[in-house]
């Protein structure tokens, strides 16, 4: 990045870097987040959770537990009006009333008056279990038929069979999300036999609605407000306290506060599906690629959650951004006992993409080809088709994308003066045992897509309601704001329709109509787009108005800085005293587009609503011995249709890309038998200050036709293909395969012997089938055999 | 449970007493001075030690709040980052420079990284980027992947000459 | 005393403190808090009772003496990097600037790390090197004696209930000194293993710490015979076939663990290399 893209708080309107709304309460800790919530009278929940993957209970006794002084509350499985919920299918109790089924589920719930109290009163319950053995590989799941979702489809002629061939089994391991804040809100009765909950969520709509229906109460009794969210990453889709604080506040009839701990956050929340992905790819001696074939396979919690949309993003993304004119392409996602799977970002297309780019990897190397050149030899372009049917109709710069970034300056050697190195530098930091002579320099160059915007069907929509007074306007618009800067863009976008400067957002809650949800890097184009929409009908609403008023033809009359001005451009008279003290108002609706299931063959919608596009090129030092890594530097080049905000635009390619390295480098949340085995930040590590790479990012940016900003969702690609970047440039460095992120430093110095390789699990809980010892599957079958 | 594990105390906090009553022993200072005494601008993130969310200067010394036991700073100079704050609402140039530099997004991991920027200046005027990734190891943040906290510390510093 | 509670003490002399611990024998010692508060707070373990020992000044001091650098208990580690007497003991020096985070550094105390006796302790193999003696006190009496009889095993010590520990001797050693260091990432703690060599010119030999390799911090013994022999003294050099068998047999001689962060094959292997490496730099700086 450079030091001239800095924000202001005075610049206007799209294109600008306006300063955050909210970045003066931050900088001072004045901001409220969910965790910091506190109110007069408020009693402490506390969750008793199962310590084992799958067990019978036998027996809950809360009495003990109840007796306690200071206790107000003590419930279990019974208490719940509608014991089962989900964001999708209502599969999962809210709490455990016959099987648990993961470590950590939640099995019964407490508020007392002190965090304390909370903690001994939960831990005093009385449970017995029966343990039962836990499904903890993937391939067993496929095998027993615990399957969440099977995908199977092919394209073009799948016997087709390219004179090249390459193949490869690519594995990605479970990351955590790990924001900052971790999972906390307040649960408060409102009164009048409904009840409040504020805490940290992406989407207000779909907890309201999860919540009600397990208290068995309408919406309407029901109002979820977000508050302050430190980060979310897909992470805050999962509820995981909300139901529980709801329950415990309308029986104690006070408010309620749930505060997870970091090891409890590592158990309560959903994270990224571990994959295991065999892919080959076909192509001509040229590298033009002929066909794709892969079997995909996504380990998903025990209940269904949203597994099925994160198989279906894998097995359509895992073509890359390639023309590929045949496709033979089956994919599960599997039940096991290891935990709860959920959206993440870049939410099941990361591991497609890696998979793909791994083993374009290796057919460049067959072809002794140029990472870059195979990949722009096979840019798929606008009016081709994708393996999944769909046309791709709009602006497709990957070629473009994929030469601008191989331009980009690449970063210099490291001094050859020892001396002059400073150890942040090296592989391994300070006090690593490395040196010049150890090191050696590898660049990696990947290319990916991501689908923006929920896909398969799945309904996309948002409202907006703006209201102008006094040349100010106020927007509310339930669309929920985690860090991404939401409330900066939409601010700008009402600034430019309108032509003013002062305009603010609300908080946000279910009192509004529904917005989407922060998912699928859809906010702008989604939410965005219906304020834009609303904004429009309210300047001609208020222009009508003007008109009318001075007895104007309405069709001279323009907004602009904050003045009514005419064709010429001369101002009228500002935008404040026309409105003579009225309130303006404009709701409106967007819906994107329909989109189809991918095996609905009738349907001639896309599969996707639109697809966004990047390249990154990522330049690592490499103690190849000891396996320890400095990422030097990342390159991103990412088509992002027209900048709202630059400086956020650049923020979310430079957050994304180190995201997505520590999952290339080092985040592996393993289990073994069921029991997370590092469910903290003493074991699981997230990148540091020193492990970030300097990082450049370029913008492509052609507007994309459907909105009429011409923007596009950019929140996800960086972290998509920021694993597959890294991977690829260590393969450069040491030559070795590295079938599996993260490449931990004794995957990169290669030192995996029989025993050990069994503890360095790869999906979690696939002990026996370490990535260097699986064999090849046999062609006809892939490689696993399915009962679906 | 016996009631001998709750103690009262006074803690100087941002100059002033504040007086803490009934907490348990084993109260870290965080906890304390978020929930007991409302300072919630120090932030809770993994209680420990891990992600410097909750920073606080101590003596002056910057140090994880999660890790104090509450009780054992009775006597020293709390600082948080309310009494860091310029009082008239207004952003130092620390902070200043945060803000510009789109340092922050979720912004949770902010007031940490002010707490423990603002000692590390401090002890580091004019410092290169170097000694700011190596000074600065002891704070996480997740959204913004640190390029631009680096710079924001870096001018900040640079601004002191 | 500043505070006096059934379950808190926060004492100002290590008599108060041995006092204290006669009367709550179930209360834990507790100095910079940096692994106790933590472990505390991530439910690792239940306290009863807390003796603080932060305040206690006599901890606090670094001073040299005619045996070694005295370092207090109470030290932390952030002083090991700005005490002009460290210059003294350059090793600690190093370790210090790689260990934990700003933060840490600033609480955590030698006392603490060398009384945990963990394995994966930065000061330890540092300590081991140095042939540091550790110096303890209960209502008995003082004791002190070397860091290798010191440390038993994963956590335990041969400090018993009632003693404190008061400091550490650490001698001065003319020669190279350094530590190394692997980890899962490029910063903040997780030794996943490490290791501490001092060459002592005056006697002619190389002593080599190692951590995270075994069941404690432990002295790589056999590779150090081997490599005080094979060393050419006279000329101060080490050939690369001589450091690569020191380094193998410090590997072949640990006994490191598999966990969450690495595997043994891979703790082993990188003994190893780091072995190898700091012999080599330790002798080519020579010339
Ligand atoms: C983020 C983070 C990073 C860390 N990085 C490192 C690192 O790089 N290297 C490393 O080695 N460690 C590291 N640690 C662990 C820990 O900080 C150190 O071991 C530290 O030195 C412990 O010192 P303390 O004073 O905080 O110990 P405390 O937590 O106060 O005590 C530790 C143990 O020692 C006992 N004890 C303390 N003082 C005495 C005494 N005087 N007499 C008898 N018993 C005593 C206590 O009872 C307890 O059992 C890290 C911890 C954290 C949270
Ligand atoms: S909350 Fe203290 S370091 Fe994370
Ligand atoms: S801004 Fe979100 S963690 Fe740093």
């Amino acid at each position: 990045m450079t030091s001239s893209q800095t924000t202001d708080p005075n610049v206007t309107g799209i294109g600008t870097s306006r300063q955050r709304p909210d970045a003066v309460a931050k900088a001072r800790g004045e901001f409220e987040y969910a965790t910091d919530l506190l109110e007069k009278d408020m009693l402490w929940g506390a969750t008793r959770r199962s310590p084992h993957p799958y067990a019978r209970i036998k027996k809950v006794n809360l009495n003990r537990a109840k007796e306690m002084p200071g206790v107000h509350a003590v419930l279990g499985a019974w208490d719940v009006p509608d014991n089962r919920f989900g964001a999708i299918n209502n599969d999962q109790p809210v709490l455990v009333d016959d099987y648990a089924r993961y470590v950590g589920e939640p099995i019964a719930i407490v508020a007392a008056e002190d965090p304390e109290l909370a903690r001994r009163a939960a831990n005093a319950i009385e449970i017995e279990y029966e343990p039962l053995v836990p499904i903890i590989d993937p391939l067993d799941a496929l095998a027993k038929g615990k399957i969440h979702r099977h995908v199977k489809y092919s394209f073009g002629d799948p016997t087709v069979v390219g004179e090249i061939q390459v193949e490869g089994e690519y594995f990605t391991a479970r990351q955590d999300h790990s924001f900052m804040a971790p999972d906390a809100g307040m649960a408060r009765p409102d009164g009048h036999g409904g009840v409040e909950i504020i805490g940290a969520t992406q989407w207000v709509h779909a907890d309201r609605f999860q919540i009600a229906a397990s208290l068995g109460l309408p919406e309407e009794k029901v109002l979820v407000v977000n508050s302050g969210v430190g980060g979310a990453f897909g992470g805050r889709v999962s509820m995981t306290w909300q139901i529980h604080g709801a329950l415990l506040a309308m029986h104690t009839n006070r408010p309620v506060k749930f505060l997870y701990s970091r090891k409890e956050a590592f158990h309560a929340r959903y994270h990224r599906h571990p994959s295991r992905i065999w892919i080959r790819h076909h192509a001509t001696k040229e590298g033009k690629l002929l066909k794709v074939e892969a079997k995909v396979l996504y380990e998903g919690g025990p209940y269904s959650h949203t597994s099925a949309a994160g198989i279906g993003n894998g097995c359509t993304l895992i073509q890359g951004p390639y023309n590929i004119p045949n496709a033979d392409i089956e994919g599960w996602a599997v039940a096991t006992n290891n935990g709860m799977c959920g959206p993440l970002r870049g939410f099941g297309v990361l591991q497609g993409v890696f998979a793909c780019e791994s083993n374009l990897d290796k057919l460049a190397r067959k072809l002794n080809m140029d990472p870059a050149k195979l990949r722009a030899v096979n840019a798929i372009k606008r009016g081709d088709q994708w393996i999944f049917r769909q046309i791709q109709d709009r602006p497709t710069p990957v070629q473009e994308i994929i030469e601008k970034c191989s331009a980009m300056p690449l970063p210099p050697d490291l001094p050859s003066d020892e001396g002059k190195i400073h150890p942040v530098h090296l592989p391994g930091g300070i006090a690593s045992p490395t040196g010049k002579k150890y090191i050696k320099r590898g660049i990696g160059f990947t290319s990916a897509v991501k689908n923006v915007c929920l896909s398969e069907g799945a309904p996309v929509n948002a409202t907006a309601m703006i209201t102008l007074r006094d040349g100010a306007a106020v927007i509310e618009c339930a669309a929920a704001e985690v860090g991404q800067g939401f409330v900066t863009i939409a601010c700008q976008i009402v600034q430019t329709v309108l032509g003013i400067s002062e305009v603010r957002i609300e908080r946000v809650d279910t009192s509004m109509p529904a917005a989407a949800t922060t998912d699928g890097s859809q906010q702008t184009v989604t939410s965005g787009t219906a304020v834009q929409v609303a904004a429009q009908t309210l300047k001609e609403r208020f222009l009508k108005f003007v008109a009318r008023e001075h007895n104007l033809d309405v069709n001279t009359l323009d907004m602009k800085d904050n003045f009514v001005i005419d064709k010429t451009g001369k101002k009228f008279t500002s935008i404040a005293e026309a409105g003579m003290g009225l309130i303006f108002r404009a709701t409106e609706k967007f819906s994107q587009r329909n989109t189809r299931p991918i095996d609905d063959m009738e349907s001639n919608d896309p599969v996707h609503v639109t697809l966004g596009f990047s390249a990154n090129r990522c330049v690592v030092d490499v103690d190849t011995e000891l396996g320890l890594v400095k990422v030097v530097q990342m390159d991103v080049v990412q088509d992002v249709g027209r900048v709202v905000n630059p400086v956020q635009a650049h923020g979310q390619i430079e957050g994304g890309a180190v995201q997505g390295m520590g999952l290339g480098l080092m985040e592996h949340l393993k289990a073994e038998d069921g029991h997370l085995l590092n469910p903290d930040w003493r074991g699981y590590h997230i990148p540091t200050i020193v492990d970030a790479p300097t990082i450049n990012s370029e913008f492509v940016s052609y507007p994309e036709p459907g909105y009429h900003f011409g923007w596009k969702g950019i929140a996800e690609l960086p972290h998509v293909q920021a694993p597959a970047s890294v991977l690829a440039a260590l393969r450069n460095a040491t030559g070795l395969e590295l079938p599996m992120a993260p490449a931990t430093p004794e995957y990169v110095a290669n030192v995996l012997d029989d025993n050990e390789a069994m503890a360095m699990n790869v999906a979690s809980g696939d002990k026996k089938r370490g990535p260097w010892k699986v064999p090849p599957p046999p062609p006809q079958t892939g490689p696993w055999v399915s009962d679906a | 449970m016996s009631t001998d594990e709750r103690i009262d105390y006074t803690l100087k906090i941002n100059g002033k007493p504040y007086k803490v009553e009934n907490a348990f022993y084993s109260e870290n200072l965080l906890h304390v001075l978020r929930y007991r005494l409302g300072l919630t601008g120090t932030k809770y993130g993994c209680e420990h030690g891990q992600c410097g969310a909750c920073t606080v200067h101590i003596d002056g010394k910057a140090v994880c709040s999660c890790m104090e036991l509450a009780a054992c700073a009775v006597g020293c100079e709390i600082t948080t980052i309310e009494g860091y704050n310029n009082q008239d609402g207004t952003l130092n140039r620390l902070q200043e420079s945060f803000v510009k530099h789109a340092a922050l997004q979720c912004g949770y991991c902010t007031p940490g990284f002010i707490m423990s920027a603002a000692k590390f200046i401090e002890e580091n005027p004019n410092c290169t980027e170097d000694q700011v990734r190596e000074g600065m190891d002891g704070n996480l943040c997740r959204c913004t992947g640190y390029n631009r906290i680096i710079e924001a510390i870096k001018e900040a510093a640079e601004v002191r000459k | 005393m500043i505070i006096q509670s059934p379950f808190l003490a926060v004492v100002e002399s290590i008599n108060e403190a041995l006092d204290t611990k006669q009367k709550r024998p179930s209360s834990r010692f507790i100095s910079g808090g940096t692994e106790v508060i933590a472990d505390q707070n991530l439910g690792l373990l239940e306290p009863e009772g807390y003796i603080s020992l932060r305040r206690i000044k006599e901890l606090h001091t670094i001073e040299p003496k005619s045996d070694g650098l005295y370092i207090g208990a109470g030290v932390v580690v952030a002083q090991l990097l700005d005490d002009k007497a460290m210059a003294q003991v350059i090793l600690l020096k190093k370790a210090a600037r790689a260990f934990g985070t700003r933060q840490v550094r600033n609480r955590a105390t030698v006392g603490g790390n060398i009384a945990s006796g963990l394995p994966d302790r930065t000061l330890l193999p540092c300590l081991l090197a140095l042939e540091a003696t550790v110096h303890l006190q209960s209502a008995k009496g003082k004791r002190s004696l070397p860091i290798k009889d010191f440390l038993i095993e994963p956590g335990k010590t041969a400090i018993s209930k009632d003693e404190i520990l008061t400091g550490t001797t650490v001698p001065y050693v003319k020669g190279f000194q350094e530590y190394y260091m692997v980890g899962p990432r490029n910063a903040q703690f997780f030794v996943t293993a490490c290791l501490a060599l001092v060459v002592d010119e005056a006697n002619k030999n190389v002593r080599l710490g190692l951590g995270n390799a075994g069941p404690t911090a432990m002295r790589a013994k056999e590779a150090e015979e081997y490599a005080n022999n094979a060393i050419d003294w006279k000329k101060q050099t080490v050939d690369e076939t001589i450091a690569i068998k020191f380094g193998e047999i410090a590997a072949e001689n640990c006994s490191p663990v598999s966990d969450a962060a690495a595997s043994a094959a891979y703790r082993r292997h990188a003994i190893k290399v780091m072995s190898k490496r700091i012999l080599l730099r330790a002798f080519e700086r020579k010339q």
